[in-house]
């Protein structure tokens, strides 16, 4: 169906350029509760993309219209006049003219890992019996739910002109919900994440520190209001860092959000003090959660340093937004790279201090970079080092501010796409409590 | 495979679903499609998307003692004999189980209503459509660096046959807008309108009082602050209080929740959890809902549920599974992100209006705020604890809303203690769309909304 598909493409005299891009996905699910099995899924699905280029009626040279149709194989037998539709939907919305990526040598790197590929059930199966073997060594604390995916992708691109491509990929969604406590007073901790290999996944760890997690979720109190130092760890580091990549993306830039510049200080006239911010997107870690060796362009893909001691080194963009910016291509965001800091996690956590280990659900907007997020679990540190737990109340800030003064860890975390400190020391930051 | 209303099509379901039966207790199937128009006009670029048919089938069968599930994308006859011998040939029967009742025999088919069928009206119309939109906007203001208008239609086909059951749904699903990204050259910030539900072409525009009102705001935006942390007197406008009503009850009502383990409400059914001025339903009929439909992605015909009468806890939300292991009674909850599982998900989540008038709850604050749209929220159905963000505050001080804006303002607390301090409410109930996910996946459009409202709420 995908060669009879590009024949007619490659026939139509209307179409002046395509790009295509397929995913093939077979994915084994299992989901518990408790001890038992409430659903067991296989799943396969494949999906197809095609970008059609339409050459402007008035002049091709300035602009064309692009218009994407999408089509699962197996249902869609009117392909020809699909194209045809998107033609004419292209020719409403002309663009200005950028140039499709040609072929390119793609570096191979490691996504596929075999024991997830090709054992799905007794994977699944292993993590279960390991899962429940580790809860039975914690005290007071029980299994909620759980769920498992395992899945094996085929990403394949090709275009117009003579882009060819394609890559397998494992990947691997674990979920699960601990309860400690009794039925009285009892609490959950919550824990999710993607892997692309076995061996990044360390359930009896994980199990560990969450069960930890959900006792402490018992005695926690409210924090007091105050502004002060605040230490972050776990899943919210990663999306400190998400509004100075954007900063340095290609279609804000075009768009006019930001008019950053390569030699910008991220900072701008903020006196900073304490380590300084290196950020770089890297597609060739092996394994990665955004890994890729091209884009959805059929770039390929490189490590590209964006931020160095706090300055813009480079900007990213895909080829469109490249070429209306006159700058080099570098493709799409992959797997962000954060350098680490100067003290240990142990040297951050000096008290006294407030170290939030997990937040409700945090996201720092990434236009003005501002954050608000309600805290899940936390802990004081009072200048001896004790830790008393706490929840609820909100920690406010915005990281252009927040990062001029922190300490990140030497210690490194792997958060599905982030590879970075595993925690950072904010000195100034707002808590809203009792 | 046609997805829809061929006769002969249906009838190959059903002797699948028969053939599925032979070993299983119960089997079902369920086939969705998705086709969608996106079409966005932007300062600098226009766009205009068909995308689709996406679609799946999903084949259920029960073993007595759990699900077992083939999806294929492969809708062919061939395809889908193919997917219902693999299920069946890796399932083992217990049995003696718990059985799954099929519901009484019905055969309908539905269609969302219009008063402007959107296939009518011919794409290039609905592109200028949003262009004239986005030229209004980008002529108002200096400071508006990006101007856009997006025009999304979705339309979902979805059969469903079970033993009993054969029923079809052809869903309108559309979403319209501006969008403004503000700069004064040191700070960025962005605005935005739509409005979602499901319906015809009519549901394309938005008030003009409302785009008047985010123009006026601008400079407002550019000096916002952030809000002191405190304890405040807040108004929330409906689509907050709407927010407040999915984070704060919706999600701690899914009774799949309840199996879990996850959910305090399950000890509260009968019990009081807020003001006596607090009713909150969930409707999938609610007429034009953004999370409107006519049943669930389980063959649960839609109906309305009460979840809260008079600050009392009287009823969860269900889907097949929670209702049959803890004999509730089903409601149409049960729902699914394309052919992903089915949860116990809400539809059209609001509270119920009261008699109070907007003016006077704003005259009855001396120092409060007043909580504009929802950016996002997040549910904590065992600790009961809440997160809402709100993209912007405005200052009420001795009675009167002033220009002091707050941005990013988050607002958190305890349930109980925050519906229980709901002391006024309005009259003016409104939906809002947005989508919502189960933690952090299985995406599905909900309708979320309220009356205006006064309540003490923690800010941050």
């Amino acid at each position: 169906m995908l060669d009879k598909g590009i024949e007619m493409l490659q026939a139509n005299m209307r179409v002046d350029d395509w790009q295509l891009r397929r995913k093939h996905l077979v994915e084994h699910q299992l989901y518990l509760i408790g001890t038992q099995v409430e659903s067991q899924r296989r799943a396969e699905t494949d999906l197809i993309n095609i970008d059609v280029f339409a050459a402007a009626p008035s002049d091709n040279a300035k602009g064309r219209g692009t218009s994407t149709l999408q089509f699962t194989p197996g249902i869609s037998d009117d392909i020809p006049e699909r194209i045809e539709r998107a033609l004419d939907m292209a020719a409403l919305a002309v663009t200005p003219r950028y140039e499709l990526p040609g072929p390119a040598d793609y570096q191979a790197i490691e996504l596929r890992d075999p024991e997830l590929a090709e054992r799905p059930w007794e994977t699944m199966e292993r993590w279960r019996t390991e899962l429940h073997e580790a809860i039975r060594r914690e005290n007071d604390v029980r299994l909620s739910a759980a769920e498992f995916f395992v899945g094996l992708e085929t990403n394949t691109m090709l275009n117009s002109r003579g882009v060819k491509g394609q890559y397998p990929a494992t990947r691997a969604f674990i979920e699960m919900v601990l309860l400690a406590g009794n039925r009285q007073e009892e609490n959950e901790n919550y824990f999710s994440t993607t892997v692309r290999a076995m061996s990044h996944l360390n359930l009896s760890r994980i199990v560990k520190e969450r069960a930890t997690y959900a006792r402490d979720m018992l005695t926690a109190q409210t924090p007091q209001s105050r502004t002060g130092p605040v230490i972050i760890s776990g899943r919210a580091v990663a999306h400190l860092f998400d509004p100075f990549v954007y900063r340095t993306n290609g279609q804000a830039i075009y768009r006019k959000f930001f008019n950053t510049a390569i030699g910008d200080d991220v900072f701008g006239e903020r006196a900073i003090s304490g380590d300084p911010l290196d950020i770089a997107v890297d597609p060739t870690i092996p394994y990665g959660g955004a890994s890729a060796p091209f884009d959805e362009e059929g770039l390929p893909l490189r490590r590209i340093q964006l931020i160095k001691q706090g300055r813009v080194e480079n900007l990213m963009a895909s080829k469109r937004y490249a070429d209306y910016l006159g700058i080099p291509a570098t493709g799409a965001a992959t797997n962000t790279v954060v350098g680490t800091g100067s003290l240990t996690f142990e040297q951050l956590l000096r008290g006294p201090a407030c170290h939030i280990v997990e937040f409700a659900d945090f996201h720092a907007d990434p236009m003005s970079g501002d954050f608000v997020s309600e805290i899940r679990l936390g802990y004081e540190i009072d200048a001896r080092g004790n830790a008393t737990p706490i929840k609820g109340g909100a920690v406010s800030g915005n990281v252009f501010n927040a990062f001029t003064n922190c300490r990140m860890s030497q210690e490194t975390a792997r958060l599905r796409r982030y590879y970075g400190p595993k925690a950072i020391r904010f000195e100034e930051l707002a808590i809203g409590g009792a | 495979m046609t997805i829809g209303r061929n006769p002969a099509e249906r009838s190959f379901l059903r002797e699948l679903v028969a053939e599925m039966e032979h070993k299983a207790p119960y089997a079902s199937i369920l086939i969705n499609e998705n086709r969608s128009l996106a079409i966005s006009s932007a300062t600098r670029m226009d766009r205009v998307n068909e995308t689709g048919p996406q679609a799946g089938a999903v084949l259920t069968a029960w073993t007595g003692e759990h699900f077992e599930e083939e999806v294929t994308s492969d809708l062919s006859r061939d395809g889908l004999a193919q997917a219902a011998r693999n299920l069946i040939g890796r399932i083992s029967v217990k049995p003696g189980g718990l059985s799954i009742d099929p519901g009484p025999p019905t055969a309908a088919d539905y269609a969302t209503a219009h008063r402007i069928d959107p296939a009518q009206v011919a794409i290039s119309d609905k592109l200028e459509h949003c262009r004239e939109m986005r030229r209004q906007i980008q002529e108002a203001d200096q400071r508006i660096v990006d101007a856009s208008c997006r025009y999304n239609e979705n339309r979902i086909k979805t059969t469903f046959v079970n033993r009993n059951r054969d029923l079809f749904q052809e869903i309108t699903y559309l979403t319209f807008g501006p969008m403004i990204v503000i700069s004064d050259g040191s700070t960025t910030r962005y605005d935005i309108l739509y409005n979602a539900g499901t319906g015809g072409y009519e549901l394309a525009q938005v008030d003009q009082q409302e785009v008047d009102a985010m123009i006026a705001r601008i400079p407002c935006l550019l000096q916002a602050k952030r809000v002191e942390p405190g304890l405040y007197d807040v108004i929330t406008c409906p689509a907050a209080s709407g927010l407040i009503a999915h984070e704060s009850f919706g999600h701690g009502v899914e009774t799949d929740m309840f199996l879990k383990g996850r959910a305090r409400a399950h000890d509260y059914i009968n019990r009081p959890v807020g003001s006596e001025l607090v009713d909150l339903y969930d409707d999938p009929t609610w007429p034009a809902g953004p999370g409107s439909f006519f049943f669930d992605d389980e063959g649960q015909p839609a109906s309305q549920t009460k979840v809260l009468d008079k600050g009392v806890l009287v009823s969860g939300l269900t889907d097949l599974n929670a209702a049959m292991r803890l004999k509730l009674p089903r409601t149409a909850n049960g729902r699914r992100e394309g052919t992903g599982k089915a949860y116990a998900r809400m539809t059209n989540t609001y509270f119920g209006a009261g008699s109070d008038k907007l003016e006077d709850m704003i005259a009855s604050i001396e120092h409060g705020i007043y909580l504009g749209d929802f950016e996002s929220g997040m549910e904590d159905p065992k600790g009961w604890g809440v997160q809402c963000v709100l993209r912007w505050g405005r200052a009420i001080e001795d009675g009167k809303l002033t220009d002091q804006y707050f941005t990013q303002v988050g607002l958190t607390g305890y349930v109980p203690d925050l519906l229980g301090s709901i002391s006024m409410t309005a009259d003016d109930i409104r939906l809002s769309g947005g989508t919502c996910g189960k933690g952090y996946k299985e995406w599905v459009r909900v309708g979320d909304g309220g009356p205006h409202m006064k309540m003490k709420a923690r800010l941050g």
